[in-house]
Order: structure tokens, then C-alpha cells, then sequence
């Protein structure tokens, strides 16, 4: 067992945090209120490289795994740059490349490792949470292609996405559950419509909701060319998404201890920093141990995936929750240390707590993480 | 507010609650009491419990000779004050963890009195017992081993039936080996005996077992005020890198948050007892709920507390931390956990069945 960073691991680290460093919080925080996506940001990640880590070589890609986007995300949060649509590219560009047609791969994949083309994800329906099967949005056959129909919601960057990867139902297998297909739909394809979504997570990326009224779809747009393969595509895309997500948690903890920590350096109240005060340094150093130990299981959770070892189910739920939880304790005391300050936008705390808050939810909850548990790890009875 | 709410905290009920206070007639009697167990019945004896199995000779003797018992009964059964100078006394008695039945004994005559209308005999040491279904058959009882009289609360279809046995006609009682030795458990089968009176009361059980609860609030708050006492001593006196162990917060503010559990279980239990002696005995239920569930937590948290303050200390067997420990952790479940108690204080409130 060796937990000593490869070299070019560290490499990558050093080299994201310092574009991350360059650009900033007040930077992410500035897009975030203008609502347009972090443009500079994103092509200053891909033009040096890092913003496909995960996808093949020969297709521009950096020839890694989970692993290195992990690193990418996990250090551009710690800069207080948390993108979501890096952890949306981390499900996008890997289906495609796992399931996609050679004619998929050639046409799509260049362009998501160039950073040039941008994919959303839909598959989020206001009636199917966390039972994913459960999509009312279908696609039927016409002719030689397809035609969907149905809404999908809290869907990232649609505005600015080149295509978005649609889950429809196709049809039912013979136990009830929805068998499902996977589109490449343009974004400005007819029939499609989005609408942003107000939401109280100050982030560069949008929400949207978008609608899907009997839009034609080619069949060269079938992920794979063969339907009703997309319960395993979805699923395929899953663990890695939540060990992003975990990622991007645990660099956030980092922004928020290191704020908390600097800040408890330099405020004096008579006369001794307060981080001299047990009552404010413990609890810092609670958070500190949560996030290793978040961390560690982060790392865990994304080595077995990249070795498709099937445990990493359970370790990237694990992970994610833990994550989750350890983030929004670090914001918590973060707040607590800088006082009323806080609440002032200038601190560069307060505007992170909706999409903090949303791991804890997002993109699997809490609960059914200890279900999954529960379930697979004890051995207990289904409890859903 | 509601008009219910209304009715329920009106202006008459709220001049009683200057009782939350202690008069100094009733801080000079928790003195008495705290001086007198304290002096004859010191921590040594809770520790003797552990040796000889029972409660130290003379215990109950000097509980009784006082006519501890008594205090908040009825005067027509030769009691005297109310149930606010029993809290005062049992939080007292608590405090230094007497070990005699007086808690037992206390409870189970409150409960008779509550029913009405049964004799009542305060010189002999007694137990309380609640039945799990409509017949009273296999009972745990907290301090049962010393009893000669147990009162058993039957749950019936509409209110309960409220007995009382000899325990000599329960045959030999079943001697649990438990955590505290010093109030020790005893299982009795009252199945078939017929009881020595008994009398029915149309109310919910726990409005007839609120001035039970409210006197075990009592006690549990005296453990935890005992506990927090000598975790504070401690913190005074103990010196580490050149100060004393007090002055770090990660040990001051663990206390502040007990004391703050204290002071809660404290109030709650003073407005239960304020509220069943006084002309709100409606709101009693629902405050001796609340204040059973707030005590059993303080008494649970403040001898956890102990033991970590006293560092590996609190871990032997001659420091008393465990003595304190083992007491909260062996009757906070009695007459319901505290989340068991919560629950029912919202079924009180809204006047559905718990």
C-alpha cells in the first residue's frame, strides 16, 4: 500500500492550483453574478491540458481516470473555483467513449478534450429523483430515427452546451422497469426549448429546465447505435460523477479551513489571535481530521473505479456522503470563525453555501447513501 | 397565542410560578437533607453497595426517621408542603446519590395519592412499577429489592388501575445484577396475586404518573448537578502546562453546555412540580414529560462529563466518576427514555393518546 502522490500527480496539482490561484474566488464569484459561465477559466484548464485528463490520448485527451479529474477538481475548488460542469465532462466525455459508436467518438470526442465543445447531461425529471428508471420522457421510433418527448429539470449549462446527452425511455423489460436509451441531442435542435431556472447556488454554471416536444433525433444520435442500453450507461457515468462531487467537496473544505484558518491567524481579540482559543482552533482541527479522512476515501473510491473493481460503488457513495457532510462542516465553522464578517460578500463564504449545501442532496442524497449501505455493506433488508 | 395556550398559562398560574425559585424555607431544608446524607451516608456507602450487595444499614431508617417520605403528600395521610418541596428534597438527596429507596418510596406514594382514595403507609419503603399491557404480570422494578409495598400502574382501555401489593405475597423477588448496585433492580411476578387495594383513575397514564416523573426528574437533576459540581471542582484544581485544566475552553465550554443541561432539567422539573401542585395541573403531564426527557439527558451528559474532565482518572474504580455514571445510565430509562418522553409531551399536548 503506498499513499505517497506520484510525482506527476503532484505535478498536476501544482500546476491547476496555481491556474486556479491566478483566476481566484472573486473571479468565479464575479461570473457567478453576471450568470455567464467561467469562459477564461475553462479554456485556461483545457488550453494546459487539464480539463480532459480522463479521456483517451488520441483524442486529445490526457490518458488518465477518475483519478486525475478528481485532482483537476479538487484543487480548482480549493482556489474557491468549484465549476460544475467539470464534473458534468467527467460523465460526459468517459459514456462516450465507453459506449459511443467509432463515428460517436471521432465527431464528439476531440472537441470535449479541446474544451471547444460542451455537453450537458439530462436525465433528471421533476418525477424521477432518485428512482432513475422511473423517466416519463420517451423516445419512439420514426422512420429510421427517433423522435423525444417529455421535460427534464435542474439541467447544467444548457445555454451554453453544444449538445446534451438525453436518457429516454424506450420501452419496459419484464419486470416493469423502464428500459432506457441514450440521445446526443443538439441544443438547438427544433422542437428542444430551455429555460434558466432561478437557484440559490451562486455559481457560474446555470440550471435549466428544457423541454422536449417531439424533437427528431437522428439514429447516428443513439449512444452505441443499439437502444435500450442506457440504464448501463447511466449507471456507468454514476460513481464517477459522485467521486467528483467528493472531489470538489473536499477542496472546498480546503477554501473554507484555509480562509478559517488565516483568518483566525490575524484577528486579534484581547490580545491573541483567537486561533490561540481552543473553542475556536478544535473545532477547525475536527474538520481538518474529517477531510483527510474524506479525502483518503476520495482517493479510494476513484483508484478502484479506474481499476473497474466493483467496489467502488459503495466506496464512492461513501466517499460522496462523506465528503458532503465534512464540507459543510468546514463552511459551517469557517462562518463561525469570521464572525459577522462572514456575511460580507468581500470574505468570499457566504455565496459557496447553496452549492455546498446541495452535496449533502446532490447527486445522490444522503439517505439513499445509507440505504446503499444498509443494503449492500450490512446486509439488512431493502428499505425503498 | 391560542385560546388553549391562553387558558393553560393565564395570570393566576403565572404568580405561582415564583416557585420555580426556592424559598428559603425549601433551600434550607435541600441543606439539611444534603448535609445529612452527605455526612452519614457518604459516596463510601454508595461504594459499599458493590461489596455487600444492598444498601448500606440505616439507611432507610434515617430516610424515614426524617419523614422524608411524607413530604408532598396529602395532609389527611399525615404529609405536609407540596410537591415542589419533594423536587427540592430529591434533587437534594440526588446530589450525593443517597442510597436508600427514598426516590422508590417517593414515587410510589405520589402515585397513590394521584389515584386516591388508598392508604398510604410512608414508613415503609416501596417501589413503583408500570405494567406493560392490562395485566400486570412480569415486573422490572428500579430499586424493588427493599421494598415491602410496590405500587403497580395497570394501562387499561380508558385510564388505568392503580394497585398496591406486599411484596411479600409476590414470593422472592428476582435480584437483577445491574450497573448501580446502590439502587438495586428487582423482577417480581404479580400475575395472580391479588393486590392489597387498588383503585381505577379514568385519566391517561401519564397524567396519573406525572408526579412520579416529575420526583425521578428531580433526582436524575440532583445527579447531574453532583456530576457538573465535581467536573467544575476538578477543573479548579487540577493544573496542566502551568495553569489549571479550567482555563481551557475545550474543558470550560463542555461544562458551560452541561451547566446549561442542568439548568434546563432544573426548571422543567420545578415547573412540573409548580404546575401539579398549583391550579395548572393540566399543563403538569406535559411539563413532567419534558422534564423527566431534559433530566435524564443532563444526568447522562454531565457524568460523561465527568469522567472525560477527570481524564484517565475518571476511568478507575476509586474515583466516584463511575459512581455518578452508573447512576444516571441505570434510572434515566425508568418511566420512559428521553426520547420516549418527548414524544409522549406532544401527545399530552395535543390531547391525542400517546
Amino acid at each position: 500500500m503506498d499513499f505517497q502522490e506520484t510525482a506527476e500527480h503532484s505535478a498536476i496539482r501544482e500546476a491547476v492550483a496555481s491556474i486556479g490561484a491566478a483566476f481566484g474566488h472573486g473571479y468565479f464569484a464575479a461570473c457567478a453574478r453576471e450568470k455567464r459561465f467561467a469562459d477564461e477559466l475553462w479554456a485556461a484548464v483545457f488550453d494546459s491540458g487539464f480539463g480532459a485528463v480522463n479521456l483517451p490520448e488520441r483524442y486529445g485527451g490526457g490518458g488518465g481516470g477518475v483519478h486525475e479529474t478528481a485532482i483537476v477538481i479538487e484543487e480548482l475548488a480549493a482556489q474557491g473555483c468549484p465549476l460544475i460542469h467539470l464534473i458534468v465532462a467527467g460523465m460526459c466525455g468517459p459514456i462516450i467513449d465507453e459506449f459511443g459508436t467509432e463515428e460517436q467518438k471521432e465527431r464528439w470526442l476531440p472537441g470535449l478534450a479541446a474544451g471547444t465543445v460542451k455537453m450537458a447531461f439530462a436525465i433528471t425529471e421533476s418525477e424521477a429523483g432518485s428512482n432513475a428508471p422511473n423517466l416519463s420522457t420517451t423516445a419512439r421510433r420514426d422512420g429510421a430515427g427517433w423522435v423525444l418527448k417529455g421535460a427534464k429539470q435542474y439541467i447544467t449549462n444548457m445555454d451554453v452546451a453544444d449538445a446534451v446527452l438525453v436518457v429516454a425511455r424506450t420501452g419496459t423489460d419484464d419486470r416493469g422497469r423502464g428500459l432506457l436509451t441514450m440521445f446526443i441531442v443538439d441544443t438547438g435542435a427544433e422542437g428542444l426549448e430551455y429555460r434558466p431556472i432561478p437557484m440559490e447556488i451562486k455559481e457560474p454554471d446555470q440550471q435549466f429546465s428544457v423541454y422536449l416536444d417531439d424533437v427528431a433525433v437522428p439514429r447516428e444520435r443513439l449512444v452505441g447505435g443499439v437502444p435500450d442500453q442506457g440504464l448501463r450507461q447511466v449507471f456507468s457515468g454514476l460513481n464517477p460523477e459522485r467521486v467528483n462531487v467528493a472531489a470538489q467537496a473536499n477542496g472546498l473544505s480546503r477554501y473554507f479551513i484555509g480562509k478559517a484558518v488565516g483568518y483566525a491567524r490575524e484577528r486579534n481579540v484581547w490580545g491573541r489571535p483567537i486561533g490561540a482559543h481552543q473553542g475556536v482552533a478544535h473545532p477547525l482541527a475536527e474538520v481538518k481530521i474529517r477531510l483527510e479522512l474524506a479525502r483518503l476515501m476520495t482517493h479510494k473510491a476513484a483508484w478502484l473505479f479506474d481499476r473497474r473493481l466493483p467496489e467502488v460503488g459503495e466506496a464512492a457513495a461513501v466517499a460522496k456522503l462523506a465528503a458532503a457532510d465534512t464540507a459543510l462542516a468546514a463552511f459551517d465553522q469557517a462562518v463561525q470563525v469570521h464572525g459577522g464578517n462572514a456575511f460580507a460578500s468581500e470574505y468570499g463564504i457566504g455565496d459557496l453555501w447553496g452549492l455546498t449545501r446541495l452535496m449533502r442532496s446532490a447527486p445522490v442524497s444522503r439517505e439513499m447513501v445509507l440505504n446503499h449501505v444498509t443494503q449492500h455493506s450490512l446486509g439488512l433488508p431493502r428499505s425503498y | 397565542m391560542s385560546a388553549a395556550a391562553e387558558e393553560r398559562w393565564s395570570g393566576s398560574t403565572l404568580d405561582s410560578w415564583r416557585d420555580l425559585v426556592l424559598t428559603d424555607e425549601r433551600r434550607e431544608l435541600a441543606e439539611t437533607v444534603r448535609r445529612q446524607f452527605a455526612g452519614g451516608f457518604p459516596l463510601e456507602a454508595v461504594r459499599a453497595c458493590f461489596d455487600g450487595g444492598s444498601q448500606p444499614e440505616g439507611a432507610w431508617t434515617a430516610v424515614s426517621g426524617a419523614e422524608y417520605p411524607s413530604i408532598g403528600l396529602p395532609e389527611s395521610a399525615g404529609g405536609l408542603g407540596t410537591l415542589v418541596d419533594t423536587a427540592a428534597l430529591l434533587e437534594a438527596a440526588g446530589e450525593v446519590l443517597v442510597s436508600a429507596p427514598l426516590l422508590a418510596t417517593v414515587m410510589s406514594l405520589q402515585t397513590l395519592a394521584r389515584a386516591g382514595a388508598l392508604p398510604l403507609e410512608p414508613a415503609r419503603p416501596a417501589a413503583l412499577a408500570v405494567a406493560d399491557g392490562p395485566v400486570a404480570g412480569r415486573l422490572v422494578v428500579l430499586d424493588g429489592v427493599l421494598a415491602e409495598r410496590l405500587t403497580v400502574v395497570v394501562p387499561r382501555e380508558r385510564g388505568v388501575t392503580v394497585a398496591q401489593f406486599d411484596t411479600a405475597d409476590l414470593g422472592p423477588a428476582e435480584e437483577h445484577r445491574h450497573v448501580d448496585p446502590s439502587r438495586p433492580v428487582a423482577v417480581f411476578d404479580a400475575g395472580e396475586v391479588p393486590p392489597l387495594s387498588h383503585a381505577d383513575d379514568p385519566r391517561p397514564l401519564d397524567a396519573v404518573l406525572a408526579p412520579a416523573r416529575t420526583a425521578l426528574a428531580a433526582d436524575l437533576t440532583g445527579t447531574a448537578a453532583g456530576a457538573l459540581d465535581r467536573a467544575v471542582r476538578h477543573a479548579l484544581d487540577r493544573e496542566q502546562f502551568g495553569r489549571k485544566i479550567g482555563a481551557f475552553q475545550a474543558v470550560k465550554h463542555r461544562l458551560a453546555d452541561v451547566y446549561i443541561a442542568v439548568e434546563r432539567a432544573r426548571s422543567l422539573t420545578r415547573a412540573a412540580a409548580v404546575a401539579l401542585a398549583g391550579p395548572s395541573a393540566s399543563s403538569g403531564t406535559e411539563l413532567s414529560l419534558l422534564a423527566k426527557a431534559a433530566a435524564s439527558e443532563a444526568a447522562v451528559d454531565a457524568s460523561r462529563a465527568l469522567v472525560q474532565v477527570l481524564g484517565a482518572m475518571g476511568m478507575t474504580f476509586e474515583s466516584d466518576a463511575h459512581l455518578f455514571f452508573r447512576r444516571a445510565q441505570q434510572t434515566a430509562p425508568f418511566l420512559g427514555s428521553a426520547a420516549a418522553c418527548y414524544r409522549r409531551a406532544v401527545a399530552a399536548r395535543r390531547g391525542v393518546p400517546a
